[in-house]
């Protein structure tokens, strides 16, 4: 799990697993690589490619393209409107779909990519679709509502059952065998390494559980759990704050749990969901991970308490069988949660792509696709009342805590934000009243497209900036120095992803093929086969591959990822799969390799307590921010939250009914 | 018959060593051929009796044919001993090959036979004319006889006792060819006086030889697994592992039995009473309520078993088969007892074949919608199988039906998997269909469960069509009646759902059939 020395003797042995890590560590690559192609079996020819989220371009907004382009025109022309969206991601394209639902439909969504979706775009090749990042969504509870909205109009939630469960349509959630772990030689069902385990091992590990149990039923003084989707409902007691305070590894050490099991079993979570290892994450979003995503009532079917630990359901979990109302009468097509007790997962072929195909579809037309935005200049509130720069959602999902925009008072720190831009900004909506007038916001985008190096420019009343802080900084015109300080906390895990084509798939010793498919030994993730939630059992496939760079300072990472060519990333691949799948160089034809620069929101210790976060998410102006990493999380559900927080701040402002 | 010098007298006997290993080669070619011919032909007294005939009469042209041999008798000799090694090592994976492949199959066994005959039938002669030099006639005729019974004897009582238990018909044989190529090769050191150099080319055939050999048997699993002649009941007389799964077919003397990757699929002895027993009941319920299926769809049955039921009935106009499996149907068309047995139901007019996953082509079909839908997939003993009875299967299904279609399911056995069974039927009901369940006693099988199953009535049983049922050799009005009634033995249990999500139902078969196996 160590990506950067550190070996301890067990891993040295390992010789391969050494190598996979010296190759992505630098230095090992070109002197290993023509040895490993040099004895591939039957090596077929290899094809693929390097995709990608279009590195040229933010390179190249990043070393100041955009500063040379904007002082060498002008936009040929300048639009009006509501709402400019900066970014087609999750957050942003679901900010584009409660606007529209709130009946404002007088917005444009500018993206840099040629597609939408960001992290969580998906790809397609020879009728097969498969993920090119995030590939699933726990089912959210029911109280999640405006995520189940969303899942009901896309006829993935089907109804609800009398105790409150949602019915689910079988075929989104994701199908069994869900996972299985390549473990002391074979395969196994389920991600557990507890075959052969001594006696202390599984205490500790019953012992994990038991402290995750308790975690799960823990709540605050105003009844909120400690975790919950989207965390903006988790509590921001103090006890639960001070598990940010340290990492994961040291949160397990301090209960004494020395097993090399359970500190596996621990340490794939936290790389698989953050791209971290356990001496890496929080314990807050490591524990996060463990206890947000449990089942409503899954405590009081017995089945759910922590296993063979001898504790009666009951009493593991006296909080909820008191409360909760549910466990009865599961429906038949209800759900029904995992051993661990979480949610079922919901997935597709092409992974979140479908999430975002239907917002994308709601967005529709008012979709700009390679259009980077170069420039945001905010504007000015006609409202002088601003949001307390506190608020940041995470405590107020959806529900703004200042005035309707109608209300006015005193001026802000923000205005005076905007009134530095107004110089630049010609256009004003004409007010009749008596207050400030308000000053709209600009966004200049260019066109990567045909009118490639075209500039248009949107004035919009709001912005909703749906982009990570490191761009947003470069951005947005005359940053306030705390906001230009707070940018600096948001650090970004580097990530990379193949997709791995095949014409058959390999024959296996142990349990059979499932979605999610794990190397005990291996420092990748492991690889989602994109054709499991199809019911394609036999023949081509593709597999998705993940591996994370933990254990190593991201800017340091990040320069190997774009050292890799095509043709190491392939077979480091290749090397990795070929441990548990000896046969996999004759059976591969295409190896497309996705490189994440800034995959995700690192969630180190003091990031999710840190005001940096609060202030990055708190309005600036006109300009609203949406994104899951202002969570410190990059889950789907927080992008949505997030988005739901940013819109639902615009309207409000606008005057509109929800 | 001019050589040079002497031999020396120490090879002489160890040349009797050659004769016991060629004659005891050439009568296991003849045995195996024998075996295979009664194996996958039957009737084991006319195969035997005709392949001892060939064999032998071919002795004798071989022994004939020796004469015009005049020069380099020992080169010949050898050369002739690999010859054999190769044809007759070779001989049972060819023939193997060629009962599932060749139209013609007596031709190239008789064929092979004949070859194999020749071959051995020269060398006696060749070896004793070699030897006659040294050795007084007298003896010769005695020693190289005595050698020659002695052999017949060794290949008679080790075949059966030793090889083909323990090796298979395509690992004796090659396992006796490389045993003849090796005796040849070292015939290169033995005969080496009285062979006129070079030696390296008849060395390098020889090594050659016994390389292709290894290799056969190396590649033999393609054939035949060696575990798998243990596993099964009777010898395993066709082969082949497709993509999707392996398959096998085994006789007795009773017939054929076709198994899926170990699982009795049917066995031609009662396969009739699976087959009426899975199709008559939906016509008959159909007909009670006034309807005569036309447009009829066949899931998984590559067999065409199934379809050759269905198509008794005229009022059929089309019947689509889809089954994931290529292999399958292949071997349901081309193999000549199966397609004897289906009546060669897959080549009708009014059949169309589909190679599919029936769970992707039930997401977009490429027709529908259908009047009668008959189930035969193998018993969900993985994941792969389970999915297709899972409630999400079976609501892709009902978008294929037309209205008050009717499915007719294979069950598993609900006397040993009674949860599957009754897990398949409420799903089915968690589907939205109502559902009649119903058995049939198939003795390969034992009880055997099935069900009709319609979304708009529960199906009642009928009366069988006037035309068909005389044509019937189980199911008589009376019988199907009686179908429907379920002991209590293999009554309903409560059980779980099968979701595509749970999979519960291969859980279920994995506990329930496992202490049967
Ligand atoms: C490999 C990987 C696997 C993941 N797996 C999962 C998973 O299984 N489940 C899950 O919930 N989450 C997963 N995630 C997290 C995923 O990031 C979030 O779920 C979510 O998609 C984040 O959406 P976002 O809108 O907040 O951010 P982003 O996806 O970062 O969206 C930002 C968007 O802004 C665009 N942009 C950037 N600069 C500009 C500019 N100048 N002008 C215009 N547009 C610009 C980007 O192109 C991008 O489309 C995964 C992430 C990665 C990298």
């Amino acid at each position: 799990m160590e990506l950067n020395g550190g070996d301890d003797a067990a891993q040295a042995r390992q010789s391969r697993r050494d190598w996979l890590r010296a190759a992505l560590c630098g230095g090992g690559v070109a002197a290993t690589l023509p040895m490993v192609a040099g004895c591939l079996p039957h090596a077929a020819p290899l094809a693929g490619e390097i995709v990608g989220a279009n590195d040229r371009v933010g390179h190249w907004l990043r070393d100041g393209g955009a500063e040379q382009r904007l002082a060498g025109g002008q936009p040929i022309e300048w639009r009006e409107v509501d709402v400019a969206i900066v970014g087609g991601g999750v957050a942003g394209l679901a900010a584009a779909y409660r606007l529209e639902r709130a009946g404002c439909h007088d917005f444009v969504l500018l993206e840099l990519e040629e597609s939408t979706g960001g992290t969580a775009r998906s790809g397609s090749r020879d009728g097969f679709a498969f993920p090119w990042g995030a590939h699933y969504l726990p089912l959210p509870r029911p109280d999640n509502e405006p995520l189940v909205r969303l899942l009901e109009e896309m006829g993935v939630v089907v109804g609800r059952a009398p105790n409150g469960q949602l019915i689910v349509d079988e075929a989104a959630l994701c199908r069994d065998p869900q996972e299985r772990l390549f473990f002391e030689g074979e395969w196994r069902e389920d991600l557990d390494p507890w075959e052969g385990a001594d006696a202390d091992e599984l205490r500790q590990f019953d012992a994990f559980r038991q402290e995750i149990a308790r975690w799960i039923q823990w709540r605050d003084r105003l009844g909120r759990r400690a975790f919950s989707l989207p965390s903006s409902r988790s509590s921001d007691d103090a006890e639960v704050l001070a598990l940010d305070q340290l990492t994961m590894a040291q949160w397990v050490a301090q209960h004494g749990w020395t097993s090399p099991r359970l500190r596996w079993f621990v340490d794939y979570a936290c790389r698989d969901d953050y791209g971290m290892s356990i001496d890496e994450v929080s314990a807050w979003a490591g524990l996060f991970y463990f206890c947000a995503r449990q089942s409503e009532s899954s405590h009081e079917r017995g089945d759910h308490a922590p296993v063979d630990s001898g504790v009666p359901a009951h009493a593991a979990f006296p909080d909820d069988s008191a409360t909760d109302a549910s466990a009865a009468g599961v429906p038949q097509d209800g759900v029904v949660a995992d051993a661990f007790g979480s949610q079922p997962l919901l997935t597709w072929p092409e992974g979140n792509g479908r999430l975002v195909r239907h917002l994308r579809e709601v967005a529709g037309d008012r979709v700009y696709t390679a259009c980077p935005v170069l420039r945001i200049r905010p504007g000015t509130l006609q409202s002088p009342t601003q949001k307390s720069s506190n608020a940041a959602g995470d405590e107020s999902s959806g529900v703004p805590s200042n005035a309707p925009s109608s209300s006015s008072s005193g001026a802000s720190s923000a205005s005076s934000v905007a009134s530095s831009s107004a110089s630049s900004s010609a256009s004003s909506v004409a007010s009749s009243e008596t207050e400030t007038a308000e000053v709209r916001a600009e966004v200049i985008a260019m066109s990567t497209a045909e009118e490639r190096g075209v500039l248009r420019g949107w004035r919009a009343r709001r912005v909703i900036c749906a982009v990570p802080q490191f761009v947003a900084r470069r951005l947005i015109a005359n940053l306030p120095e705390e906001r230009a300080k707070a940018t600096e906390s948001f650090q970004y895990g580097v990530w990379m992803v193949a997709n791995v084509q095949m014409r058959d798939r390999p024959r296996d010793r142990g349990f059979p093929l499932a979605w999610d498919n794990v190397d005990y030994r291996s420092d990748s993730l492991g690889y989602v086969v994109a054709t499991h939630q199809q019911g394609i059992d036999h023949g081509p496939t593709v597999w998705t591959w993940y591996y994370a760079f933990v254990n190593a300072d991201p800017r340091v990472a990040r320069r190997r990822l774009y050292g890799l060519s095509w043709e190491d990333a392939a077979a480091l691949v290749l090397s990795d799969l070929e441990r548990v799948h000896p046969e996999i160089r004759a059976l591969a034809t295409r190896v497309d390799v996705m490189r994440w620069g800034h995959a995700m929101i690192r969630a180190y210790p003091g990031f999710r307590a840190s005001e940096a976060r609060r202030v990055a998410a708190a309005p600036l102006a006109n300009v609203h921010f949406a994104h899951s990493e202002l969570s410190g999380l990059a889950l789907f559900e927080e992008a949505f939250d997030h988005a739901c927080r940013a819109a639902d701040e615009v309207l409000d402002q606008l005057g509109r009914q929800r | 018959m001019n050589h040079p010098g002497s031999m020396n007298r120490a090879p002489s006997f160890l040349l009797y060593i050659n004769v016991l290993v060629v004659a005891t080669c050439g009568l296991v070619y003849e045995l195996l051929a024998g075996t295979l011919a009664s194996y996958v032909l039957g009737d084991s007294v006319t195969q035997f009796s005709l392949v001892i005939g060939v064999y032998l009469s071919a002795l004798g042209i071989g022994a004939w044919l020796s004469r015009f041999i005049v020069d380099q008798l020992a080169r010949v000799f050898l050369e002739v001993e690999l010859g054999v090694a190769l044809i007759g090592g070779l001989s049972a994976p060819l023939l193997f090959w060629g009962f599932g492949h060749v139209g013609a199959f007596q031709l190239l066994l008789f064929g092979t036979v004949l070859v194999i005959g020749v071959l051995v039938g020269l060398e006696l002669p060749l070896l004793m004319r070699i030897l006659q030099e040294h050795v007084d006639f007298k003896d010769l005729v005695s020693r190289v006889l005595a050698f020659d019974y002695l052999g017949a004897l060794l290949a008679s009582v080790l075949f059966p006792v030793l090889f083909i238990p323990r090796l298979g018909l395509v690992r004796t044989s090659l396992t006796f060819g490389v045993l003849n190529a090796l005796v040849g090769l070292w015939g290169t050191w033995l005969l080496a006086p009285i062979l006129q150099a070079p030696l390296r080319g008849l060395r390098i055939r020889g090594a050659v030889t016994i390389a292709i050999l290894l290799v056969a048997w190396w590649q033999a699993d393609r054939l035949t697994r060696l575990a798998e002649e243990s596993l099964f009941a009777h010898p395993i007389v066709y082969a082949r592992t497709s993509p999707y799964q392996r398959i096998v077919v085994t006789r007795n003397s009773l017939g054929f039995q076709l198994y899926l990757n170990g699982n009795l699929q049917f066995n031609a002895v009662d396969e009739y009473r699976y087959h009426e027993a899975l199709v008559h009941p939906l016509f008959a319920s159909a007909a009670l309520a006034g309807q005569t299926p036309k447009r009829v769809l066949v899931l998984g049955g590559g067999d065409g078993l199934a379809v050759r039921e269905i198509l008794r009935y005229e009022t059929v106009k089309a019947v689509t088969l889809v089954d994931i499996d290529p292999a399958m149907t292949g071997l349901s068309r081309a193999f000549p007892p199966l397609a004897a047995l289906n009546r060669r139901a897959l080549d009708d007019p009014r059949v169309r074949v589909v190679n599919a996953d029936a769970y992707v082509w039930l997401e977009r079909p490429d027709e529908s919608p259908f009047d009668a839908v008959f189930i035969d997939f193998p018993d969900p003993n993985n994941f792969a199988l389970g999915k297709l009875y899972t409630t999400g299967f079976f609501r892709r299904l009902r978008g294929a039906l037309a209205a008050n279609a009717i499915v007719a399911i294979q069950g598993t056995s609900p006397f040993v998997a009674r949860r599957s069974y009754w897990c398949i039927v409420r799903t089915m009901e968690a589907a939205g269909f109502q559902v009649a369940p119903y058995h049939a006693a198939v003795p390969s099988f034992g009880v055997w469960g099935y069900a009709l199953a319609c979304a708009e009535r529960r199906p009642e049983p009928g009366p069988i069509a006037a035309s068909v049922v005389g044509q019937l050799r189980y199911l008589g009005n009376d019988t199907l009646r009686e179908l429907f009634l379920l002991p209590p033995d293999i009554g309903p249990l409560p059980v779980e759902i099968n979701r595509l999500d749970n999979q519960a139902l291969v859980r279920y078969y994995e506990a329930e059939s496992r202490p049967w196996n």
